[in-house]
């Protein structure tokens, strides 16, 4: 059973096709990430997910339903740019966005009052928006998006600005929502977030879908060819070897991507230096992306030639 | 409707809590009756000044009469229990000098304050056969006030009209009762009663045939333009603090606008009616119980809401295109010219409510809220298929009005950058 299904979606806007011919399922109770580089298509197939855009072609179906207006008050949105009402107070703003989702103001006290308790933010619910900090405010952008108790959440770089405990209070929160059965559409930059709290994960690139699996379904995809190594002789030394496809430098460890035999590799790297460590590693979702986008941003950047 | 509903009431909360409406609410009545009152003070009390004025007389007949009369109007005025200001006069003789000489040298004390001004009353103003043409000249370098050359032709034209008398060996005495002007009344029309006596004609009442009229015609363009604008205002800020978008995930645009519309609605009959109870007040006060008609308040909140409809979606659907402040405010003077037309045709309806200028114009969607509404106050009364056929017409232009501007804030709303020129707006609507 799918929280969503995408059938075939093409959304142009002039000559730009912003998403092309795409097919995805979001099963419910899961935690889907959605990545790929700015501009790639992720917050268009997003806004389509909410109506808000309507497609040039195909279906999309939430929560089993195609007609969208029903199924609104069952999917909370928290877009990456956040919007708060300045003038009004935390606990106006916060039942004002539950209103609009058809709850009542006594249905939306109790969650009003547990999930301000929760984020520490009691104190400030009959403060203004404006006396805020980004953080807080950040916090009351999500409170306003959980409060009607969505079946379905869309969460648009929910942590990006975030400190880390501020960032920890909000990612346990989204677990918990999940444990509770709430679907949860992830958008962000952050991959090692992606990769820690994502069931599955789509990413998008120029419009068109170019992974969509688990992270181990992806890794597997990417084959085993990284290693993390550590020598005396550093970087540099690594980078001079013809099996090496390219060197991650992270400080006293390299991460190495392969040409060959990570066993051929080792047995030649003894012999010119002392090796303390070296571990066969899958590709982050970080190398994935990266390995993704890079030769494609080369090729635009690549000057012109003139015949 | 729920959704609609909400908007609308949120809308509402942040409209009154506005500085536009408690400055509407509460200053624009006191600064109107500040106004009101200062003009009366200053009628009554503030035109002390001792104005001189220098009079060339050739006939050596006028200025005794001009100092008695001015100090009787000094005491009078009008003779509406009010004074009247203070002129005084004084003789400049000739004395074989050139004219032009002495009226330069009057024109220089005029202009050190030595003088108000000067008057020339030449010896011909007596000739019976040479009337035509002759002129008394006043001479100031203050000409905006009226009063002093209002003043001088009634109070000389009177003892003109003696001094011929006497010329023509009649009894100057005779002068004021034979040349007495007889004033014309306007009255309204005779009907019948149900006993079957004749009612008599009711003597026109000034203020029904121009205060109100005009004051209800103000009071719906001030509720249009006191929400309205504040509306697009509040659009532009929802779309840069990017609102839009979380509103856009909870309702459909068009609720969006509907709601924001019953939201300006509401708050301008809240407003009007704030204002009409005011008058209504006001006029009970002063027994003016014919201003009183609750027909034309009905046909007021009527016209009310067609004019929030239709000038509320257009500004609506302006904030909703544009990216900033400056965009919106440059947007909105088209806009802003469709809402002062009415305000500079309505002194042709006061003037003339039938004429065909007056009936084209008030059946031009965007102005009948206004015009129609001052024929409406207006005796007689428009035909009543002149009244349905332009409500239908605003009815109409309204709703289109509010589907254009639903497809405007459906594809403006989440958009950024340079604000959309007329052809994309049009190709918007047809989207």
């Amino acid at each position: 059973m799918s929280a969503v299904e995408i059938r075939s979606v093409t959304k142009q806007f002039a000559s730009v096709v912003a998403v092309n011919d795409l097919t995805l399922a979001v099963p419910n109770g899961s935690i889907y990430g959605f990545i790929g580089p700015n501009g790639s298509g992720k917050t268009t197939t997003i806004r389509m997910i909410m109506n808000i855009l309507v497609p040039d072609r195909g279906d999309i179906l939430v929560l089993s339903r195609s007609s969208q207006s029903p199924v609104r008050d069952e999917v909370g949105y928290l877009p990456e740019e956040r919007g708060l009402y300045k003038q009004m107070t935390v606990r106006q703003v916060l039942r004002y966005y539950g209103q609009l989702k058809g709850k009542s103001a006594r249905e939306l006290d109790p969650p009003i009052k547990k999930w301000l308790d929760r984020l520490q933010l009691s104190e400030w619910a009959d403060k203004k928006v404006l006396t805020l900090s980004k953080g807080m405010s950040q916090k009351v952008q999500f409170i306003s998006t959980i409060i009607s108790q969505p079946k379905l959440l869309i969460l648009d770089e929910p942590f990006s600005g975030l400190d880390p405990v501020n960032a920890d209070t909000l990612r346990d929160a989204v677990l918990d929502l999940r444990r509770s059965g709430t679907t949860i559409v992830f958008s962000t930059h952050d991959m090692s977030a992606a990769e820690r709290m994502c069931d599955r994960i789509f990413m998008i690139f120029k419009g068109n879908k170019v992974l969509d699996g688990t992270l181990d379904e992806i890794q597997s995809r990417y084959g085993q060819d990284t290693v993390r190594v550590r020598t005396s002789a550093g970087a540099s030394l690594l980078a001079r070897q013809p099996e090496v496809e390219s060197v991650n430098d992270l400080g006293n460890v390299q991460d190495v991507r392969l040409k060959g035999d990570p066993q051929a590799f080792l047995a030649k790297l003894v012999q010119q230096t002392a090796v303390y460590h070296f571990e066969l590693k899958k590709p982050s979702l970080h190398d994935i992306f990266v390995r993704i986008v890079k030769p494609a941003e080369s090729e635009m950047a690549r000057p012109v030639e003139v015949a | 409707m729920d959704r609609v509903l909400t908007v609308a009431k949120s809308e509402i909360l942040t409209l009154v809590k506005t500085k536009f409406f408690i400055v509407g609410v509460l200053l624009v009545p006191v600064m109107v009756g500040l106004s009101v009152g200062f003009q009366m003070l200053a009628m009554n009390r503030l035109d002390q000044e001792n104005r001189t004025v220098a009079v060339i007389d050739r006939t050596g007949l006028f200025l005794t009469p001009l100092v008695k009369s001015a100090a009787k109007y000094e005491k009078e005025g009008n003779g509406d229990g009010r004074p009247g200001p203070k002129f005084t006069f004084e003789a400049v003789p000739l004395d074989g000098r050139p004219l032009d000489a002495v009226k330069l040298e009057l024109s220089a004390k005029v202009k050190s304050k030595a003088l108000f001004g000067y008057v020339e009353i030449p010896e011909a103003v007596l000739d019976r056969d040479a009337v035509e043409g002759v002129t008394i000249d006043y001479y100031t370098e203050t000409p905006s006030y009226d009063a002093l050359p209002r003043w001088l032709r009634s109070a000389l034209n009177a003892e003109i009209v003696k001094q011929r008398f006497a010329r023509a060996s009649l009894d100057p005495a005779l002068a004021a009762p034979l040349t007495r002007n007889t004033a014309v009344q306007t009255l309204g029309l005779l009907a019948r009663n149900s006993d079957g006596t004749i009612a008599p004609a009711k003597k026109v009442n000034q203020v029904q045939t121009f205060v109100l009229p005009f004051g209800l015609m103000y009071v719906l363009f001030l509720a249009v333009m006191m929400n309205a604008p504040h509306m697009m205002t509040a659009v532009v800020e929802e779309k840069m603090s990017r609102i839009s978008e979380v509103l856009l995930a909870s309702a459909t645009p068009f609720q969006i606008l509907a709601g924001k519309l019953a939201g300006i609605a509401a708050v301008s009959i809240a407003l009007s009616l704030v204002y009409l109870a005011g008058g209504a007040y006001v006029s009970v006060s002063f027994g003016q119980w014919d201003l009183i008609q609750p027909a034309l308040v009905g046909w007021f909140l009527v016209f009310l809401v067609c004019a929030v409809l239709m000038f509320g979606s257009v500004f609506l659907a302006i904030g909703a295109a544009s990216s900033d402040l400056k965009d919106a405010q440059s947007m909105m003077q088209p806009a802003m010219f469709f809402l002062l037309i009415p305000i500079f045709l309505s002194a042709v309806v006061l003037r003339s409510p039938a004429s065909t200028v007056s009936v084209v114009a008030s059946m031009i969607p965007t102005a009948t809220p206004f015009l129609m509404l001052i024929r409406l106050a207006l005796t007689p009364p428009p035909p009543m298929w002149q009244v349905l056929l332009s409500l239908a017409l605003t009815i109409g232009t309204s709703a289109a009005f509010i589907w254009a501007a639903g497809k405007i804030f459906r594809i403006g709303l989440l958009m950024q950058g340079k604000p959309p020129n007329l052809p994309e707006l049009m190709k918007w609507i047809r989207a």
